[in-house]
C-alpha cells in the first residue's frame, strides 16, 4: 500500500517538471493542419474555377481536338464530386481518393497544355495566354499549400506520437494520425516559371 | 479499463497544474511562400528597398495607400525589391503580405503590390479576403498594365498605375 501511493506521487512531481502532456498542444496542431487543408482546398477550387473559362477560349479559338476537351471538362466533373471533409484527412482511403480525382485533372490539364502546343495561333491568343499565366499560378498555389498542409500534418502526427503529448492524445483525445498528401501534378517537380509580362 | 486507470492520476495531473500548455516555437514555421525570400524589412506603406522611387514619390503612394485604408479598411502595402533570390515574384509578394501581416485580422483583406526591377517582375498579391473583390484575371491585367510603366523606367506611375487598378475595383474611386 505504502508502495503504490509512492509510486503516484512520482507523477504528479514528473508533470511539474515536463512542460506539456498534449491536452492543449494535440488539438492546435489538429487545426493548424485543418487551416492548412483549408487552403489546399481552395486552390484546388480556383482551378477548378479557372477550366470552364479555358475549354471555352480553347473550343472557340480552333478546331482542336474535341477528346481533349471533353477529358478535361469530365475529369473536372468527377473531381468536384469527390468531396473530402477535414474529418476525413485521418483517412487515407479518402484522402488518395481526393488525391486521384484532382490527379486526373491535372493529368488531362497536361493533356491540353501538350495539344495546345501544336496551335499556335491559340497559343497567342491574349485571352488564352492570360489563362494559362492564372493556371500556372494556381498549379504554384496547390504545390505550396500542400507542402504547408504537409508540414503541418507531420508536426501534428509527431507530436501525438512523442512523450509528453502522446498521453494526452491517447487518453484525452484519441488522436489519430493525419494523411499527407501527395501532389500529382506534371512537373510537379519543376517550378513553373510566370512571367507578368514584359 | 487500462484508460480509466490512466485517467484518474492524470487528473490529479491537471487539477495539480502539472499539465502546461507547451511554450510555442517563438518563430511559428514559415509558409512555403517564404521558400527563398529572404529577411526584409517593412519600412511603411512604401518599402522602397530596391531604391526606385524618390522620397517625394514615396510619400505620395504612401498618402494615397492611406486615404484607401480609411476609406475601405482594406490595407496595401508596397515593396520593392533588389532581387528576388531565385523566388517566384508571386510567391515573393504573398510571404511579404504573411510576414508584416499586412491586412485585418479575420477580414485577411491585405494587398501587396511587389516590383522587382532587376529580373523585371511585379505581382498584386491579394489576401484570401480580397480574392472576389479583386480577382487573379483583374491582378493580372493590372500588373501587365504597370509593366509599360517600368519598361519606360517609371516605377512611380506604374506602382501609381497599381494602386489605381486595385483602388477603383475596391471601392474607393478617384
Amino acid at each position: 500500500m505504502t508502495m503504490r501511493s509512492a509510486r503516484w506521487m512520482i507523477v504528479p512531481v514528473a508533470a511539474l517538471s515536463l512542460s506539456a502532456c498534449g491536452i492543449n498542444s494535440v488539438p492546435t496542431k489538429e487545426e493548424a493542419a485543418k487551416a492548412k487543408w483549408a487552403n489546399v482546398e481552395a486552390a484546388y477550387q480556383r482551378r477548378a474555377d479557372l477550366i470552364p473559362n479555358l475549354v471555352e477560349t480553347a473550343k472557340g479559338a480552333s478546331k482542336i481536338e474535341q477528346s481533349t476537351l471533353e477529358g478535361v471538362i469530365q475529369a473536372r466533373a468527377s473531381a468536384t464530386q469527390v468531396k473530402l471533409s477535414t474529418d476525413d484527412l485521418n483517412d487515407p482511403a479518402k484522402v488518395q481518393a481526393f488525391q486521384q480525382a484532382q490527379g486526373a485533372v491535372s493529368s488531362s490539364l497536361g493533356r491540353l497544355l501538350v495539344t495546345v502546343e501544336q496551335y499556335p495561333d491559340l497559343k497567342s491568343q491574349a485571352r488564352f495566354a492570360d489563362l494559362m499565366t492564372q493556371l500556372e499560378g494556381t498549379e504554384n498555389r496547390i504545390n505550396v499549400t500542400v507542402q504547408d498542409y504537409n508540414a503541418a500534418v507531420q508536426d501534428y502526427n509527431t507530436t501525438i506520437r512523442t512523450f509528453p503529448d502522446i498521453i494526452g492524445a491517447k487518453i484525452v483525445h484519441g488522436a489519430q494520425p493525419m494523411t499527407p498528401y501527395k501532389a500529382i501534378t506534371p512537373n510537379a517537380n519543376q517550378a513553373p516559371k510566370v512571367d507578368f509580362g514584359q | 479499463m487500462r484508460h480509466a486507470v490512466l485517467a484518474a492520476p492524470l487528473a490529479i495531473l491537471t487539477v495539480a497544474g502539472g499539465c502546461k500548455a507547451a511554450p510555442e516555437p517563438a518563430a511559428a514555421k514559415e509558409t512555403a511562400f517564404c521558400n527563398g525570400v529572404p529577411e526584409m524589412a517593412i519600412a511603411g506603406r512604401v518599402t522602397d528597398a530596391a531604391d526606385v522611387l524618390t522620397a517625394e514619390e514615396e510619400a505620395r503612394l504612401s498618402e494615397r495607400l492611406i486615404r484607401y485604408e480609411e476609406r475601405t479598411k482594406h490595407q496595401m502595402v508596397v515593396a520593392t525589391t533588389s532581387s528576388l533570390h531565385g523566388a517566384r515574384v508571386d510567391n515573393f509578394a504573398t510571404c511579404l503580405g504573411n510576414r508584416w501581416h499586412v491586412g485585418r485580422k479575420g477580414h485577411d483583406d491585405g494587398l501587396v503590390i511587389l516590383v522587382a526591377p532587376q529580373e523585371r517582375r511585379a505581382a498584386i498579391s491579394t489576401g484570401p479576403g480580397m480574392e472576389k473583390l479583386f480577382p487573379d484575371d483583374e491582378a493580372l491585367d493590372a500588373v501587365k498594365n504597370m509593366t509599360t510603366y517600368f519598361k519606360r523606367a517609371d516605377y512611380a506611375g506604374g506602382v501609381s498605375a497599381g494602386i489605381e487598378a486595385v483602388v477603383t475595383r475596391t471601392g474607393d474611386p478617384q
